[in-house]
Order: C-alpha cells, then sequence, then structure tokens
C-alpha cells in the first residue's frame, strides 16, 4: 500500500486522509489528457469548439460528435470520455422534455445544468459506480423575467439570454464567460482571458448595463472612423462568425506540437432566435487556413525584430 | 341531506388592457339547501394567478390546494415566479389523469412579468384552452350572449370591473344555483399597483 493513493484510491466512498477523493480527480485526469474543448458566451449567442484527434483515415470525419443537441434551446459538449458523455446527454434530453411537459415553458438553462451536476455528484457516492469521465459544457437560452426586463429596456422583443455553465466529473456547476478544458487548456485559457469583456454585465442591474450600452454604442458612433482600430475586441462585442475564427485560431495556438497534423475542429453554435446549429467542416477548414498564413506570418515577423534587435546588439558591442 | 356539496355557480374571468380580472358568485348549494350564502369561490395560487372553481367542492378545493403548492415548489427551483400557463398546465395535469372521476369546472387566470396576462379555462374532461375571456358553472349559459356581445379586449380597468359585476348580476339573477354577492379579484399587469380582492351588490 504504497505510492499517491496509499490504498484510498480504489473507491469513490473513501476519503483519503487529506479529505481527497482520488478516484474523482482520476476522473479529470481523464479530461485533462483528451482532446482540448472551448466555449465562449457572447452578447447573444454561445458557441463550443473542440479539436478531436484523427482516429483513423477510414473513419468519416462527421463521426464522434462532442456537440450535441439537447433541445431548440440548449446544446451540450462533451470532453473526456465520449461515451459517458453520451449517458449525460440522453439523460439531460429526457429532463428537458420531461420540465417542458409538466410546466409548459423551456427549463431554464441554469436549472438543467445543477440537475446535471446532481445527477454527476451521485456517481461519486455510491460503491458500485465509477464517476464520469467528462467535463460538460452546457449552454443555451434562457428566457425568464430577468431577459424580459433586459429586453424591455432595450426596447427589444424577449427571445432570452445566453448562459454557459461548465460541469466537472464530481458535479460542481460553474456559471462561465468562457471555458477551456482538456490538453490544450491552459494555452487556451490565457487566449480566452484576454477575450474577457471590460466589463461584467452580471454584477449590474438590467438597468444600468442597457444605459451603460447605450453610451458606449453612442461613443462608438462618435469615435468611427477615427479609433476604429482601437475598439478591443472581446466577448461581448464579438459576432458568431468573427468568434468562431477566434475559436479556431486559440485551439491552432493550444494544437499539440508533437503531432504532425491538427485533429478535426468542430464548432457549433446557439443563440437567441437560434438553434443549435453546427459550422460546415468546409468553412472551419477554410477558417484553419486563414488562421495558419495570420499565425505564420506574425512569426516571421517576429523573427525579423528580433534579427534586428540582435543584429543592433551587436553592432554596439564591436 | 346527502346530497354532495356543489358549487352550481356563477364564475369568468376577462382580460383587459393591464391585467386580468376574475369574478363568481357565493352561493354554495347542496341539493336545494344553500350550504353557504357568502362562500369564496375564487383561490390564490400563486401572488398573482388565482383560479374560480366550479363543480364538487370538495374537488375543486383539493385541485386549488395540490396546484397551489406544485406552484410554489416549481417557483423555488426556477427562482422567480411562475408563468400563469405553468399555473394551468400544472392544474391540467390532475384534471385530466382523474377525469373520470372528478366533477371540477376550472378557470385559471392571473399575469406574470413574461407573458403578461393571461386566462385559461380548464373544463370538466382535461383539456385547458387559452382565451380572453372564460364564463362557467351553470349561471353561465344565460349570459354567453351578453359576454359575446359586450367584451371588448381594450377596456380598461373600471370597465372591465363593471362588464363582470353585470354579467354575474345577469346570470344570478336567472340560475337558481348561483346568489348571494359577487366576488372579484382585480390583477394588474404593473407590479406597482397591488391585487384587490373585493366584493360588490349585484347591480340589477
Amino acid at each position: 500500500m504504497s505510492g499517491i493513493g496509499a490504498g484510498y484510491d480504489l473507491s469513490v466512498t473513501t476519503f483519503s486522509q487529506e479529505g481527497r477523493i482520488f478516484q474523482v480527480e482520476y476522473a479529470s485526469k481523464a479530461v485533462e489528457t483528451r482532446g482540448t474543448m472551448l466555449s465562449m458566451r457572447l452578447d447573444d449567442s454561445i458557441l463550443i469548439a473542440t479539436e478531436k484527434p484523427t482516429l483513423s483515415k477510414m473513419a468519416i470525419s462527421s463521426s464522434r460528435r462532442r456537440v450535441y443537441r439537447i433541445s431548440s434551446h440548449i446544446m451540450m459538449g462533451v470532453s473526456g470520455i465520449l461515451a459517458d458523455g453520451r449517458a449525460i446527454v440522453e439523460w439531460a434530453r429526457e429532463e428537458t422534455s420531461r420540465f417542458k411537459d409538466n410546466y409548459d415553458r423551456d427549463i431554464p438553462v441554469f436549472v438543467l445544468a445543477e440537475r446535471v451536476g446532481n445527477f454527476m455528484h451521485a456517481y461519486t457516492t455510491h460503491p458500485s459506480v465509477r464517476p464520469f469521465g467528462t467535463t460538460i459544457c452546457l449552454c443555451g437560452v434562457t428566457k425568464d423575467v430577468q431577459s424580459a426586463r433586459a429586453s424591455r429596456a432595450a426596447k427589444k422583443p424577449d427571445n432570452g439570454r445566453p448562459e454557459l455553465f461548465q460541469i466537472t466529473p464530481s458535479g460542481d456547476v460553474n456559471r462561465m464567460h468562457a471555458m477551456a478544458v482538456g490538453k490544450g487548456r491552459q494555452v487556451a485559457r490565457v487566449e480566452l482571458e484576454k477575450l474577457l469583456p471590460p466589463h461584467n454585465r452580471d454584477a449590474f442591474t438590467i438597468e444600468m448595463d442597457a444605459q451603460r450600452r447605450q453610451v458606449e454604442a453612442a461613443r462608438d458612433t462618435e469615435e468611427e472612423g477615427e479609433e476604429e482600430a482601437a475598439a478591443e475586441k472581446h466577448l461581448d462585442n464579438m459576432t458568431l462568425d468573427i468568434a468562431a475564427k477566434e475559436a479556431v485560431r486559440i485551439l491552432y495556438l493550444a494544437r499539440d506540437a508533437s503531432e504532425t497534423e491538427m485533429g478535426e475542429i468542430e464548432i457549433c453554435g446557439i443563440g437567441v432566435g437560434m438553434i443549435p446549429t453546427f459550422i460546415p467542416a468546409e468553412k472551419i477548414k477554410n477558417l484553419l487556413e486563414e488562421v495558419k498564413k495570420e499565425e505564420e506570418e506574425e512569426s516571421s515577423d517576429d523573427d525579423e525584430e528580433t534579427d534586428e534587435a540582435e543584429l543592433g546588439e551587436s553592432s554596439e558591442t564591436e | 341531506m346527502a346530497e354532495p356539496v356543489k358549487l352550481g355557480t356563477t364564475i369568468m374571468s376577462v382580460k383587459y388592457a393591464g391585467g386580468v380580472i376574475l369574478g363568481a358568485d357565493t352561493r354554495t348549494s347542496a341539493g336545494s339547501y344553500v350550504a353557504n350564502r357568502v362562500s369564496y369561490k375564487i383561490s390564490k395560487l400563486s401572488d398573482r394567478i388565482y383560479c374560480c372553481r366550479s363543480g364538487s367542492a370538495a374537488d375543486t378545493r383539493f385541485l386549488a390546494d395540490v396546484t397551489k403548492t406544485n406552484l410554489s415548489m416549481h417557483s423555488s427551483i426556477i427562482e422567480e415566479p411562475p408563468l400563469v400557463r405553468t399555473a394551468a398546465r400544472l392544474m391540467r395535469h390532475y384534471t385530466y389523469a382523474y377525469r373520470e372521476h372528478l366533477s371540477a369546472g376550472l378557470i385559471v387566470a392571473g399575469v406574470d412579468e413574461i407573458e403578461g396576462p393571461k386566462v385559461f379555462q380548464l373544463p370538466s374532461g382535461g383539456s385547458a384552452i387559452e382565451i380572453p375571456v372564460a364564463i362557467g358553472g351553470s349561471g353561465s349559459t344565460f349570459i354567453t350572449a351578453f359576454v359575446d356581445a359586450n367584451y371588448r379586449p381594450d377596456m380598461n380597468k373600471a370597465e372591465a370591473l363593471q362588464f363582470v359585476i353585470r354579467a354575474i348580476s345577469h346570470a344570478m339573477d336567472r340560475d337558481g344555483s348561483s346568489g348571494g354577492i359577487i366576488r372579484t379579484v382585480v390583477i394588474p399587469e404593473s407590479e406597482d399597483e397591488e391585487v384587490a380582492e373585493e366584493w360588490h351588490k349585484t347591480v340589477l
């Protein structure tokens, strides 16, 4: 009985002496070692992007999907062990349709997120089961009092507001601006943090947020032309198309450099008045080409700069 | 005295520009005996959702109670006030499942911040229909044409209240098992206005 777990890592029903449950931590490892998945919540839409390692040349490229439609207003991204995730997808679909049947309204995304969390947590408390080896990315559009008030303040029809949740193998549920899991998560998280909006709209009251947006919109139109380039790109001002390219860029930067080729990228978006929609593979391929070219140009620019700097330095010493 | 206690009744609910109004007479009878002449046939389901009850007093009280508890639990889960359509759906669940055993004609009405004022009629049999103006109970047969001729969706609160009082007065005048006074509940759409539970004398 030596090693990391020291005998405490065989069952989810026993805490270690430090108060850890090793099997649950190992389940998280199953996510960390597999393909990168990221998600971004934009102003009125959300996207999930994943990189799937190529299994075989003979496999049809659209197989082994990682993003699933739960209903017309919710989609779910599955990282880690795909088969584990599909069991959750199935359960979530049933729960969603049961809610609609019982209450004659769409399930709010946070309610489903908490229920999926409870479902996954149950598998960390029984001796005869193992935890799910997947981190779930749950996103969708919630139509509620908050969205009704917000759209009334903005004088727009109420089609709901986007919500994004991350649910880990332990059953933890977190509301996110953006998220990244899997092999390339560290690089991806650094890139995503750069895109965080300057204002946290969840911290404002609806009236304050509507006011802020009006002020910013007025300022933006004033400054148009002068400082157009200065308007910084962030989650709250990106369109789904721009975000898709950004997602491809991040996955490209976070790719496993030891592999000769990148895995296939899958991107699915959902939004206010838009059901879960996959971006066509052809379009993603083009985006990847664009990104590759841009990144190569940038890195060659960097090289030139460093070359000059080195030259300058050497001439000085001479 | 072996007759079951019935709400031989007139109930109605109307949508107006800015809210809904529910109205009912107050006679509860067991056969020809008036068991209560000032009964309450309008029950509260949530802060701004009420229902009118007709049929068996026991059945409809049970349905209102069970819907009220279910609705309050649902409201806790979604962390906001419930929709009127949710109240109607919860009630329909029971009226449909036990349709062979129940004697209940109900009207669910109220306002919510997402969809505004709503009225649902739940006749015996287990269906639920959304309509702008609903009438029910034995007395309603006498005022169908009156309601058809006089209802307008653009009525203001005072006009709508007068319309309800007049309609129920006519029904109480003709229907032997409707009588007593008229109880009304006015539920305004605006959060700033209070819900008003009142009673009125007949106007004929």
